[in-house]
Protein backbone atom coordinates (compact mmCIF):
# COMPACT_ATOMS: atom_id res chain seq x y z
CA UNK A 1 0.00 0.00 0.00
CA UNK A 2 2.79 2.42 0.84
CA UNK A 3 4.31 1.72 -2.42
CA UNK A 4 1.10 1.91 -4.23
CA UNK A 5 0.53 5.65 -2.40
CA UNK A 6 4.17 6.70 -3.61
CA UNK A 7 3.22 5.73 -7.06
CA UNK A 8 0.23 7.25 -7.18
CA UNK A 9 1.44 10.44 -5.41
CA UNK A 10 4.71 10.87 -7.27
CA UNK A 11 4.44 9.43 -10.64
CA UNK A 12 1.55 9.75 -11.55
CA UNK A 13 0.71 12.98 -9.49
CA UNK A 14 -2.55 11.51 -8.36
CA UNK A 15 -2.58 13.25 -5.03
CA UNK A 16 -5.88 12.40 -3.51
CA UNK A 17 -5.70 8.77 -4.37
CA UNK A 18 -2.23 8.90 -2.72
CA UNK A 19 -3.42 10.57 -0.05
CA UNK A 20 -6.67 8.44 0.43
CA UNK A 21 -4.64 5.60 0.54
CA UNK A 22 -2.31 7.71 3.20
CA UNK A 23 -5.19 7.80 5.62
CA UNK A 24 -6.29 4.47 5.43
CA UNK A 25 -2.84 3.09 5.91
CA UNK A 26 -2.98 5.18 9.22
CA UNK A 27 -6.64 4.21 10.05
CA UNK A 28 -5.61 0.28 9.92
CA UNK A 29 -2.23 1.12 11.71
CA UNK A 30 -4.00 2.76 14.61
CA UNK A 31 -6.74 0.01 14.64
CA UNK A 32 -4.16 -2.82 14.90
CA UNK A 33 -2.26 -0.89 17.51
CA UNK A 34 -5.47 -0.59 19.87
CA UNK A 35 -6.14 -4.02 19.03
CA UNK A 36 -3.10 -5.34 20.13
CA UNK A 37 -2.91 -3.13 23.48
CA UNK A 38 -6.21 -4.22 24.29
CA UNK A 39 -5.60 -8.66 23.37
CA UNK A 40 -2.30 -8.11 25.08
CA UNK A 41 -2.70 -6.11 27.93
CA UNK A 42 0.36 -4.13 27.12
CA UNK A 43 -1.37 -0.82 28.89
CA UNK A 44 -2.06 -2.48 31.62
CA UNK A 45 1.96 -2.97 32.56
CA UNK A 46 3.70 -1.41 34.59
CA UNK A 47 7.45 -1.11 34.79
CA UNK A 48 9.29 -3.40 37.62
CA UNK A 49 11.15 -0.15 38.67
CA UNK A 50 7.50 1.29 40.12
CA UNK A 51 8.08 2.28 43.73
CA UNK A 52 11.51 2.31 43.17
CA UNK A 53 13.04 6.25 43.92
CA UNK B 1 -15.76 21.75 73.06
CA UNK B 2 -18.07 19.85 71.50
CA UNK B 3 -17.10 17.99 68.02
CA UNK B 4 -19.84 19.95 66.49
CA UNK B 5 -17.67 23.32 67.25
CA UNK B 6 -14.08 21.23 65.76
CA UNK B 7 -15.34 20.32 62.60
CA UNK B 8 -16.51 23.74 60.52
CA UNK B 9 -12.77 24.81 61.88
CA UNK B 10 -11.60 21.72 60.62
CA UNK B 11 -13.71 22.19 57.45
CA UNK B 12 -12.49 25.50 56.79
CA UNK B 13 -8.59 24.60 57.38
CA UNK B 14 -9.01 21.76 54.66
CA UNK B 15 -10.55 24.84 52.13
CA UNK B 16 -7.45 26.94 52.66
CA UNK B 17 -5.20 24.19 52.32
CA UNK B 18 -6.24 23.10 48.70
CA UNK B 19 -6.63 26.70 47.88
CA UNK B 20 -2.90 27.41 48.80
CA UNK B 21 -1.88 23.89 46.77
CA UNK B 22 -4.18 25.13 43.98
CA UNK B 23 -2.08 28.53 44.13
CA UNK B 24 1.50 26.64 44.47
CA UNK B 25 0.58 24.73 41.67
CA UNK B 26 -0.77 27.70 39.33
CA UNK B 27 1.91 29.39 40.21
CA UNK B 28 4.13 26.95 39.03
CA UNK B 29 2.46 26.29 35.96
CA UNK B 30 3.04 29.98 35.07
CA UNK B 31 6.43 29.81 35.29
CA UNK B 32 8.24 31.79 32.24
CA UNK B 33 9.77 28.70 31.61
CA UNK B 34 7.26 26.25 31.64
CA UNK B 35 4.73 29.02 29.51
CA UNK B 36 7.93 29.07 26.99
CA UNK B 37 8.47 25.24 26.73
CA UNK B 38 4.52 25.13 26.15
CA UNK B 39 4.33 27.51 23.39
CA UNK B 40 7.09 26.11 21.79
CA UNK B 41 5.30 22.50 22.33
CA UNK B 42 2.49 23.48 20.79
CA UNK B 43 4.21 25.25 17.90
CA UNK B 44 6.05 21.83 17.27
CA UNK B 45 2.73 19.87 17.66
CA UNK B 46 1.22 22.06 14.38
CA UNK B 47 4.14 21.07 12.45
CA UNK B 48 3.76 17.23 13.04
CA UNK B 49 0.27 17.64 12.92
CA UNK B 50 0.15 19.38 9.69
CA UNK B 51 0.98 17.02 7.17
CA UNK B 52 -1.71 14.05 8.41
CA UNK B 53 -4.02 16.91 8.21
CA UNK B 54 -2.39 18.23 4.43
CA UNK B 55 -3.10 14.12 4.05
CA UNK B 56 -6.84 14.22 5.03
CA UNK B 57 -7.58 17.36 3.43
CA UNK B 58 -5.92 16.43 -0.31
CA UNK B 59 -8.07 12.97 0.30
CA UNK B 60 -11.37 15.34 -0.15
CA UNK B 61 -10.13 16.84 -2.93
CA UNK B 62 -10.48 15.98 -6.84
CA UNK B 63 -7.51 16.71 -9.32
CA UNK B 64 -8.93 19.89 -10.34
CA UNK B 65 -9.30 21.37 -6.64
CA UNK B 66 -6.06 20.01 -5.38
CA UNK B 67 -4.45 22.48 -7.96
CA UNK B 68 -6.64 25.52 -7.72
CA UNK B 69 -8.18 25.15 -4.02
CA UNK B 70 -6.02 26.81 -0.88
CA UNK B 71 -3.66 24.34 0.03
CA UNK B 72 -4.10 25.40 3.87
CA UNK B 73 -7.85 25.72 4.62
CA UNK B 74 -10.82 23.17 3.40
CA UNK B 75 -12.15 25.87 0.60
CA UNK B 76 -13.37 25.25 -3.11
CA UNK B 77 -15.44 22.46 -2.09
CA UNK B 78 -14.49 18.85 -1.07
CA UNK B 79 -15.02 16.06 -3.04
CA UNK B 80 -15.25 12.21 -2.40
CA UNK B 81 -14.15 11.28 -5.50
CA UNK B 82 -11.12 9.86 -4.58
CA UNK B 83 -12.46 7.43 -1.95
CA UNK B 84 -14.74 6.36 -4.76
CA UNK B 85 -11.58 5.04 -7.05
CA UNK B 86 -9.76 3.95 -4.27
CA UNK B 87 -12.44 1.66 -3.37
CA UNK B 88 -13.72 0.75 -6.52
CA UNK B 89 -10.93 -0.26 -8.02
CA UNK B 90 -9.59 -4.11 -7.21
CA UNK B 91 -5.90 -2.65 -6.50
CA UNK B 92 -6.88 -2.03 -3.01
CA UNK B 93 -7.02 -5.45 -1.70
CA UNK B 94 -4.05 -7.06 -3.44
CA UNK B 95 -2.15 -3.66 -1.70
CA UNK B 96 -3.84 -4.70 1.48
CA UNK B 97 -2.80 -8.61 1.42
CA UNK B 98 0.92 -7.31 -0.09
CA UNK B 99 1.21 -5.22 2.52
CA UNK B 100 0.00 -7.93 5.34
CA UNK B 101 3.11 -9.79 4.36
CA UNK B 102 5.44 -8.19 3.93
CA UNK B 103 5.02 -6.77 7.51
CA UNK B 104 4.08 -10.08 9.40
CA UNK B 105 7.09 -11.64 7.14
CA UNK B 106 9.70 -8.62 8.47
CA UNK B 107 8.57 -8.78 11.82
CA UNK B 108 8.81 -12.37 12.30
CA UNK B 109 12.23 -12.10 11.18
CA UNK B 110 13.11 -9.32 13.45
CA UNK B 111 12.05 -10.54 16.68
CA UNK B 112 13.35 -14.25 16.12
CA UNK B 113 16.85 -12.66 14.60
CA UNK B 114 16.94 -10.10 17.52
CA UNK B 115 16.40 -12.91 20.24
CA UNK B 116 18.19 -14.59 19.19
CA UNK B 117 21.09 -11.50 19.55
CA UNK B 118 20.09 -10.43 22.04
CA UNK B 119 20.59 -13.86 23.99
CA UNK B 120 24.11 -13.96 22.64
CA UNK B 121 25.22 -10.64 23.65
CA UNK B 122 23.88 -10.92 27.12
CA UNK B 123 24.73 -14.28 28.04
CA UNK B 124 27.98 -14.82 26.55
CA UNK B 125 30.78 -11.95 27.29
CA UNK B 126 33.14 -12.75 24.10
CA UNK B 127 34.81 -9.84 22.82
CA UNK B 128 33.13 -10.19 19.89
CA UNK B 129 29.66 -9.65 21.84
CA UNK B 130 30.09 -5.59 22.53
CA UNK B 131 31.45 -5.29 18.98
CA UNK B 132 28.50 -6.78 17.46
CA UNK B 133 26.04 -4.93 19.67
CA UNK B 134 27.81 -1.96 18.57
CA UNK B 135 27.41 -2.65 14.93
CA UNK B 136 23.77 -3.36 15.29
CA UNK B 137 23.71 0.21 17.25
CA UNK B 138 25.57 2.24 14.27
CA UNK B 139 22.62 0.67 12.04
CA UNK B 140 20.07 2.83 13.78
CA UNK B 141 22.23 5.78 12.90
CA UNK B 142 21.38 5.29 9.21
CA UNK B 143 17.83 6.87 8.25
CA UNK B 144 15.48 4.18 6.83
CA UNK B 145 14.90 6.57 4.32
CA UNK B 146 18.69 6.52 2.83
CA UNK B 147 18.17 3.01 2.55
CA UNK B 148 14.76 2.77 1.48
CA UNK B 149 14.14 5.85 -1.47
CA UNK B 150 17.49 4.01 -3.15
CA UNK B 151 16.14 0.90 -3.01
CA UNK B 152 12.65 2.01 -4.33
CA UNK B 153 14.77 4.00 -6.95
CA UNK B 154 16.68 0.62 -8.16
CA UNK B 155 14.46 -2.61 -7.94
CA UNK B 156 10.67 -0.81 -7.21
CA UNK B 157 10.23 0.05 -10.41
CA UNK B 158 11.67 -3.42 -11.98
CA UNK B 159 10.75 -5.74 -9.51
CA UNK B 160 9.57 -9.15 -11.09
CA UNK B 161 7.73 -10.14 -8.10
CA UNK B 162 4.19 -10.78 -9.41
CA UNK B 163 2.61 -8.18 -7.68
CA UNK B 164 4.47 -5.75 -6.47
CA UNK B 165 5.68 -4.77 -10.10
CA UNK B 166 2.13 -4.05 -11.19
CA UNK B 167 2.62 -0.77 -9.11
CA UNK B 168 5.93 -0.33 -10.50
CA UNK B 169 4.04 -0.62 -14.18
CA UNK B 170 2.27 2.53 -13.98
CA UNK B 171 -1.14 1.72 -13.10
CA UNK B 172 -1.93 1.53 -9.21
CA UNK B 173 -5.52 0.77 -8.67
CA UNK B 174 -8.05 1.95 -10.48
CA UNK B 175 -5.82 5.30 -11.80
CA UNK B 176 -5.09 6.23 -15.22
CA UNK B 177 -1.26 5.39 -15.83
CA UNK B 178 -1.34 8.10 -18.65
CA UNK B 179 -2.43 11.74 -19.22
CA UNK B 180 -2.09 15.12 -17.60
CA UNK B 181 0.23 17.65 -18.77
CA UNK B 182 1.72 17.88 -15.09
CA UNK B 183 2.19 13.75 -15.37
CA UNK B 184 3.73 14.40 -18.51
CA UNK B 185 6.20 17.01 -16.81
CA UNK B 186 6.98 14.81 -13.81
CA UNK B 187 8.21 11.78 -15.86
CA UNK B 188 9.76 13.82 -18.51
CA UNK B 189 11.79 14.98 -15.15
CA UNK B 190 12.36 12.07 -12.95
CA UNK B 191 15.23 10.26 -13.42
CA UNK B 192 13.98 6.78 -12.86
Amino acid sequence: MTKSSWTAGFVQTEFGYASVLGVVLGVLGIAVALTLVRLTGFGGMQSGQEGIS
Amino acid sequence: MSSAEVLPAAHGDGERQRRATWLRSLRRSLRPTRVVAFVLGTLWLCVVLFPIYYMVLTSFRSQTQYLTANPWLPTGGLSLSSWANVFSSTGLLTDFVNSLLYTAGTIILVVVLSLLAAFRIVRHSTRMAPISFRVILFGLAVPIQAVLIPHLRDHGQTSTLRHLDRAGAGDVGGVDGGGGAAHRQLRALDPW
